[in-house]
């Protein structure tokens, strides 16, 4: 396997030693631009953000980065549940700008998204936000116009409780990783159309094929092959954007810089991971310490102690952590594609660190992991993920359908117990926009995931995700919506049921109701589904409610639903959170109304 | 004995009323958050809606759903080990956008300075399948000899097994017919080292004697490349081409109708 060993590439993948506040600045900016800050706390109920444009160097070449009052990330946001904040936001970009609060449960007009709720933020524009702070816990803000997110506009937002929290802790850092490149955005996504498999340096080649051979015998090793070739797909796709373009960053620092949250021994920790990257997933490890997961996505759940999580794109997890026994430990978030990590320090001092792990081998996607119902190849025990799947749909459902048109595959939904073949809508048939369909799509709710299985850690998995609090709503659904992850990977189009956003009539949804959402992942990638304005209520494998979320991640082959309390009029952004798949068109318009 | 019987019999009853009593009361309260949040669904104030559904002058969500794209693959630009050291050539470009593309394809070869063979396509493409494009446009062959048209249609993409196709028929002046078939494989040696091999096909639906063009299976080139990724836009290669003609064609050729030429080139795309 090609691995990347050069002087550069590696100074490429561990960034610059600087922080990117000491950014030389180069052709690539404006001489007289100041480089980018760190971000500061901002407490004020009222809040002025003003967002410009900074040289940023995280390579050993500057580019111009979208920032907050100076600072990539943006300022962490500090505010308190039961407040009302004031948020003034000027507009020094040339272009339109936005902020999306991503998890807060707003007015519609709050939300932030250009063309939905409001008509984005105008050069030279200041516009306010107003809204009450209904919830809390640890959620982020970030840019909702054109490729602004990938340069570096998002933020964390902090908001503590009224009521004490049901754990103890005696500090805490916000750990907010995040995906940067050097190349324009724009540019990079019409590469990803022309060539989508430009970043993927990990295509199994003729060595692979004769290590396999050698491991599993010839006749094995070509059958697999001969599987992925006929489907005209690659194993190794597990990241549109890899660490060829991408240096992974930890609350705005490149892993050499090492970012580093100060404890004092015996102290207990609690950290507030945010994923506001592009396109990346992580896998989060603190080798030498366990993490107690109190809180996903802002809201708490029965704590579970696991030795590494996988954050997908925009979800966010607080853990405790209780460091002892040495001054130093690293926070590693290696890539999903294990192409490139994000790296800090918990420490007593600055200036310390401990060792960096090696990156875990990539594992290459299987025909099971697809949801295609082969047999499990990877020498990993199914059973516990691959369960039949027991969702029963209400009696109300087929009638639903049938009166629901675009909002729902036009076939039949039969019950999908014991595992039961998926039905595709009509959208979906012979359609150049979508390369694949699952035909045995699982939960797998206790499946750590692809890279994670069986690698000797506790993973946690969204099975052991319980919120603290029973089902906040308690109705059943009243009808279910099923909707298919569509895509094709060669073309990079990316879409729901087949139809992109441009193309696609709102999903109606009426105030008061409580619906459940299906979704199948009909691609080999992993998306995560991000529904604004109303909570995601996670079901588990019999339909009961697990966990309350802002974002469901939605690996290749899974099928998972969730209750949706339409308690918030207005239209809202529903959308893959993959920044280049959701501009490719894996958006919806959900419109509450009654 | 008995009475020892009648006492846990009562203690279970006991025990099982109070666990139905606490169920009960359970459910009562779930009833009642449920009636609590029916309540929360409150009428939706004329100033809420007005709120939620701002006026927003026709405009819509931007997005960048399927902008114009273009692309540019010089895919071999390579000198030939062969009399009148000949350079030949083979692009694919186009602009577009996901599923409709303007494509303009040309190839040729130059020996002594002087252009032996050459020809552009102009085409229109529609992807019609997951894997397939439809293309439809002209011909211009340049050379040899005076400037010819055809009218083209054929199919592009990528058929099981990862192989890629390329087919297309041509009518030309006269009733005149083609068949072009190109397809090829990549083998990756590394990531950066790729084997391409590569077949092309012509047929003829008549013989043209003044263009050396006999009716059947006509030309036959199979070439295999190794190409050096230095990145994905710029890759030099090595490789061997099999020129070959066959049935009238090969006799029209007065001898040269086998031949295997040494290349090396390099593929550029941007």
């Amino acid at each position: 396997m090609q691995r990347f060993p050069s002087l550069t590439r590696r100074r490429f993948i561990e960034g610059f030693a600087a922080s990117a506040g000491a950014a030389s600045l180069g052709r690539f900016s404006n001489a007289a631009e100041p480089a980018v800050t760190e971000p500061e706390v901002l407490r004020a109920a009222e809040v002025d953000l003003s967002i410009g444009e900074r040289g940023a160097n995280f390579t050993g070449r500057t580019r111009l980065a979208t920032v907050v009052n100076g600072s990539l990330p943006a300022p962490t946001l500090r505010w308190r549940e039961g407040d009302a904040v004031t948020i003034r936001v000027r507009n020094e970009l040339p272009e339109p700008t936005s902020i999306h609060w991503h998890g807060l449960v707003l007015p519609a007009n709050m939300d932030g998204v250009p063309g939905l709720s409001f008509h984005g933020i105008a050069p030279g524009e200041t516009f306010t936000y107003r809204f009450p702070l209904r919830q809390s816990g640890t959620y982020w803000y970030h840019s909702h116009s054109a490729f602004q997110e990938q340069l570096g506009l998002y933020g964390a937002l902090v908001i503590e409780p009224r009521e004490p929290e049901p754990f103890a802790y005696d500090r805490e850092h916000v750990v907010l990783l995040s995906d940067w490149t050097d190349r324009d955005p724009f540019a990079l996504y019409l590469l990803l159309k022309r060539h989508s498999d430009y970043f993927n340096y990990q295509k199994r080649t003729l060595g692979d094929f004769t290590r396999d051979a050698k491991r599993d015998g010839l006749s094995a090793a070509l059958a697999e092959r001969r599987d992925w070739a006929r489907m005209r797909m690659q194993p190794s796709d597990l990241a549109d954007v890899s660490g060829a373009a991408y240096t992974y960053l930890m609350n705005g620092r490149a892993p050499a810089a090492n970012w580093t949250g100060l404890f004092r021994p015996g102290e207990r920790v609690r950290l507030r991971f945010v994923n506001g990257s592009s396109m990346s997933t992580f896998d989060v490890r603190i080798p030498g310490l366990q993490m107690t997961v109190v809180a996903a996505d802002g809201q708490n759940v029965h704590p579970v102690t696991v030795d590494e999580f996988r954050i997908a794109t925009a979800e966010t997890f607080d853990v405790l952590v209780t460091p002892a026994g040495a001054d130093a430990f690293t926070i590693f978030a290696q890539s999903l594609d294990r192409t490139g990590h994000a790296r800090g320090t918990l420490a007593v001092a600055e200036g310390l660190t401990a060792p960096v792990p090696e990156m875990d081998r990539i594992v290459y996607l299987t025909m099971a992991d697809m949801g295609h119902g082969a047999a499990a190849s990877d020498g990993v025990d199914h059973s516990s993920h691959s369960a039949p799947l027991v969702i029963a749909p209400p009696a109300t459902e087929h009638a639903e359908h049938a009166g629901h048109g675009a909002a729902a595959p036009a076939s039949e939904h039969t019950a999908h117990g014991g595992g039961a073949a998926v039905e595709h809508g009509a959208s979906e048939q012979r359609n150049p926009g979508v390369d694949m369909q699952t035909t045995a799509p699982a939960p797998k709710l206790a499946d750590p995931g692809i890279g994670l299985r069986n690698n000797g850690r506790r993973v946690l998995t969204y099975g052991d995700l319980h919120s603290l609090f029973a089902d906040p709503d308690g109705r059943e659904p009243e009808r279910t919506i099923e909707l298919h992850l569509t895509g094709h990977m060669e073309r990079f189009m990316w879409s729901f049921d087949g139809i992109p956003f441009a193309s696609a009539e709102p999903l109606d949804l009426r105030y008061g109701e409580r619906v459940r959402i299906r979704l199948v992942n009909d691609t080999m990638m992993s998306h995560p589904i991000h529904l604004h304005g109303m909570w995601s209520d996670l079901e588990d494998e019999a339909g009961g409610f697990l966990v309350r979320k802002h974002t469901v991640s939605m690996p290749p082959g899974t099928q998972r639903s969730y209750r949706v309390t339409a308690d918030a009029i207005g239209r809202w952004a529903y959308h893959c959170h993959l920044l280049f798949h959701m501009e490719a068109g894996m958006f919806r318009e959900v419109r509450v109304d009654g | 004995m008995v009475s020892l019987l009648r006492h846990v019999h009562a203690l279970l009853c006991a025990t099982l009323a109070l666990a139905a009593a606490a169920a009960d009361a359970q459910q009562h309260a779930d009833h009642a958050e449920h009636a609590e949040h029916a309540d929360q669904a409150a009428p939706i104030s004329a100033d809420d809606r007005a709120a939620a559904f701002p006026d927003l002058g026709g405009i819509g969500h931007m997005h960048l759903e399927d902008p114009l794209n273009r692309s540019v693959l010089l895919d071999r630009f390579e000198s030939q080990d062969d009399d009148g050291n000949p350079v030949a050539w083979d692009l694919d470009a186009w602009v577009g956008r996901d599923l409709t593309k303007l494509w303009i394809r040309s190839d040729g070869e130059r020996r002594d300075g002087n252009t032996e063979q050459a020809d552009v396509e102009i085409l229109w493409g529609k992807s019609f399948a997951r894997w397939w494009d439809l293309l439809t446009g002209v011909r211009e062959e340049l050379d040899p000899g005076p400037d010819e048209t055809w009218a083209a249609v054929g199919v592009r993409g990528t058929a099981p097994y990862r192989l890629g196709l390329e087919a297309t028929a041509y009518v030309g002046d006269g009733g005149a017919s083609a068949l072009r078939v190109e397809t090829h494989y990549e083998v990756l040696v590394t990531n950066r080292w790729i084997l391409r091999p590569e077949l092309d096909l012509a047929w003829y639906g008549q013989s043209d004697p003044s263009r050396g063009r006999g009716a059947g299976l006509a030309e036959g080139d199979l070439g295999i490349r190794l190409r050096y990724e230095i990145r994905r836009e710029v890759a030099p290669y090595v490789g061997v081409l099999l020129a070959r003609k066959f049935g009238r064609t090969a006799d029209l050729s007065a001898g040269d109708d086998d031949d295997t030429r040494l290349v090396a080139g390099i593929r550029v795309s941007f």
